[in-house]
């Protein structure tokens, strides 16, 4: 049963006409022509038609009917004779609040189906309606929460309450400095975008170029932070959700830019605090600078004394400076290590392997395996 | 020195260029496609490798297919040209121009049917497709159902990521090009969160848990050694013998990896061998022979089309000091270049924006 042919604009039929309506029925929409002779429905059902043949007959175009010189091809889908009529169903979903035109061509249906299925072009427009909006989205956080940043911080990570439209980041993210001007070619502009895989969290990368002292970027255009200055990372309300929503507002985080970092975090520096046998409290570990944020969440794990995962939740703490995990089951006595992976990276990309920038005579390099770090903590006596 | 990514080169260079890249051409690399009906995330950078077979990078999903086409057409050596891709793309997926994403171009060996990976949608519902345009003009859908296929993970497996106590799969690897040489697959791209790692090989045909082998690349510059910026695009080749990669970079230096005895998981040192201008973003590299001479040309976000002679690469100098410029490009007057290949022995095709929408255009090399 039809439950909403909307928008229809009246075809120009005569009494004996088809119809052409947009359906929207279990177990989806579909464009129906109605009212065509018996014979000719038989005959469609006997004849083996292709595609091509099929939109040439029957044209559904994902804006109005184009003009007789006008080659724009009709969108792809599958054609079916049901019951007493003839169905189009697109290959993908109808795009929602967009006008759509169909061209029936009854000579050449006539032709499909061996029969006289009368002559001229039927035309019909129809604007399949919009969903209704949710509730608008917002910028939920910017990673790192902290304030102060080093000159050289390399990433910002921006998340979003709900999946984000592909292709209009950059245009909508800007870094301004404390007169308002907006610093040129500050980001790593990837066309592709760096998105998780919910399209919630942006991935923004200071331009690795600038960074990098004395590559061509860095010496023509100098780091896009300066220290000692002020910045402002400004999104604006114009950035549209997956559903094309505006965002609730605009947000602004403030950067107080510092010295550059320049060396790599060191384990060994870090204070854990072991937690109580028998408790479901969280080990806690301080580290003593702003670790990145999404490597923070997962590049740490807590092993037994045979070396197994212990099950449990990882929480990182305010402006990244720590970081706790709690178990699923009470802790028993004995000794554990926090395995940390030495991808793990400050806020300047420096992780436990080597420095992200490397100077003239000063290359600091871990093999890989040599740094991972273990941090061993004991639960009881 | 010979080119091997997107070579579109007649039938008998091809054989040629397949018996030297070591593989059996007794063996059918396709009989080792044995799944059916890949489910693919999202198809970002595709290149044809033997046979029939077309590699397609998921971001999304980590992963890399290798699908066969089935596309046993004769090229007929025409050009190809098409006004509004985008638009008459748009209107097949039944969508407007605006929500149509043309990822990559890929141009069949033996048919000459140029692909492309194409999102349809920007926002909710987006799904990936793939496209084929012939000679002819007619833009086809290339059906995955009942397709077969292979795939490899990219993601290192298995890592921090795959132990415990984390929240599911925020983390991505963009793929931003690949190519196939020498028996692999070589896979570009970046990660949303370490900066580490960004360049992966992949033997292939793919094992059954075999995935991408991280390869650490040290591009040395400015006296310095630059790690782990991302390579937007690159073309594997052959320097003086040696199996080379030229990479190009976001912050737009071209540079020279040597291949050769190089261990799984290992350390390779590029020679830094031209810059192309900041503010500018390489978009697409190939290469291509035209009178017997190789040569090779990229495409910019800010810079017009750049031909490179090939032949000055080998006694390139080592760029030591800012400033420095390196080998020497010719400046084609053609911008707005977004991806590219060869099409067959005269030309090659183009996926350019002049403003007017996207269009596909070929030139010919001899004018080049």
């Amino acid at each position: 049963m039809a439950l909403a042919s909307c928008a229809d604009t009246a075809a120009r039929v005569d009494v004996d006409s088809p119809i052409i309506e947009f359906v929207e029925e279990a177990p989806g929409e579909l464009v129906a022509v109605d009212r065509l002779p018996q014979t000719v429905l038989a005959g469609l059902r006997l004849s083996e038609i292709d595609a091509d043949s099929w939109r040439g007959a029957l044209g559904v175009f994902s804006g109005p009917v184009p003009g007789p010189d006008d080659l724009t091809p009709p969108m792809l889908g599958t054609y079916e004779v049901e019951a007493d009529r003839l169905v189009f169903r697109g290959r993908f979903p109808l795009v929602r609040g967009l006008q759509h035109g169909v061209r029936l061509d009854l000579e050449v249906l006539g032709r499909l189906s061996g029969r006289d299925a009368g002559s001229g072009i039927v035309t019909h427009e129809f604007t399949p309606p919009e969903t209704e909006p949710g509730p608008a989205t917002r910028v939920t956080a910017v990673y790192p929460t902290s304030r102060r940043v080093p000159m050289n911080l390399l990433k910002l990570y921006i998340h979003l309450s709900a999946p984000m439209r592909f292709g209009e980041a950059y245009a909508n993210i800007r870094l301004v400095d404390e007169n308002g001007d907006v610093v040129p070619d500050a980001y790593l502009e990837m066309p592709q975008e760096l998105w998780d895989p919910e399209r919630t969290r942006l991935t923004l990368f200071f331009d690795p170029g600038r960074i990098k002292r004395e590559v061509g970027p860095n010496l023509q255009l100098g780091l896009p932070l300066q220290a000692g200055r002020s910045f402002r990372v400004v999104i604006d309300p114009g950035w549209r959700d997956a559903r094309g929503q505006p965002l609730a507002e605009g947000f602004e985080k403030v950067l107080t830019v510092v010295e550059p970092d320049r060396t790599m975090p060191r384990a060994e520096d870090w204070q854990v605090e072991a937690p109580g046998v028998r408790s479901v409290a969280p080990v806690q570990l301080a580290f003593n600078e702003p670790m990145d944020h999404a490597l923070a969440e997962r590049m740490l794990v807590v092993l037994d004394a045979n070396g197994a995962p212990v099950l449990g939740t990882v929480q990182v703490g305010g402006e990244e400076r720590s970081w706790s995990f709690t178990p699923e089951r009470p802790w028993q006595a004995g000794r554990y290590v926090i395995d940390v992976h030495p991808d793990i990276e400050d806020l300047a990309g420096n992780n436990l392997a080597h420095l992200f920038d490397v100077a003239r005579g000063e290359d600091v390099r871990v093999e890989t395996e040599d740094a991972r770090a273990r941090i061993p903590f004991v639960v009881g006596s | 020195m010979r080119i091997r990514k997107g070579t579109g080169l007649a039938a008998a260079t091809a054989l040629a260029l397949f018996l030297m890249t070591g593989a059996r051409p007794d063996v059918s690399m396709t009989s080792t496609l044995t799944l059916v009906s890949p489910e693919i995330s999202s198809i970002g950078a595709i290149a044809f490798g033997p046979e029939n077979i077309l590699f397609v990078g998921d971001s999304e999903g980590a992963g890399v297919f290798a699908l066969d086409v089935a596309d046993d057409g004769r090229g007929s050596g025409d050009a190809v040209s098409m006004l509004g891709v985008d638009t008459n793309i748009a209107a097949l997926l039944g969508t407007t121009a605006d929500e149509i994403v043309i990822n990559d171009l890929a141009v069949h060996p033996g048919s000459q049917n140029v692909y492309l990976g194409v999102t349809r949608g920007r926002g909710e519902g987006s799904v990936p497709v793939l496209l084929m345009v012939s000679a002819s003009g007619d833009i086809t859908e290339v059906g995955l159902d009942g397709m077969h296929y292979s795939r490899a993970e990219i993601l290192n497996a298995p890592g921090p990521d795959q132990t415990y106590g984390r929240r599911g799969s925020a983390r991505t690897f963009t793929v931003t090009d690949l190519a196939f040489a020498d028996g692999e697959v070589l896979v570009a791209g970046l990660s949303n969160e370490e900066f580490a790692s960004n360049f992966r090989r992949i033997a292939f045909p793919f094992g059954d848990e075999f995935g991408a082998t991280s390869l650490e690349i040290y591009h040395v510059s400015h006296r310095q050694n630059e790690t782990h910026a991302p390579i937007m695009t690159f073309l594997p080749t052959e320097v003086d013998g040696a199996p080379t990669i030229l990479a190009a970079y976001t912050c737009t230096p071209l540079v020279a990896f040597d291949m050769s005895g190089l261990a799984n998981g290992g350390h390779v040192f590029g020679k830094t061998i031209a810059e192309l201008g900041a503010g500018n973003r390489p978009l697409d590299i190939i290469g291509y022979e035209v009178a017997g001479e190789q040569q090779i040309l990229i495409s910019n976000s800010r810079h017009p089309l750049m031909k490179v002679d090939p032949g000055l690469i080998p006694g390139a100098a080592r760029l030591l000091e800012p400033g420095e410029t390196g080998v020497g490009f010719t400046a084609v007057q053609e911008s707005g270049i977004r991806q590219m290949d060869n099409l067959n022995a005269d030309y090659i095709v183009l996926l350019q924006d002049r403003g007017e929408g996207l269009e596909l255009r070929s030139l010919r090399k001899d004018a080049l």
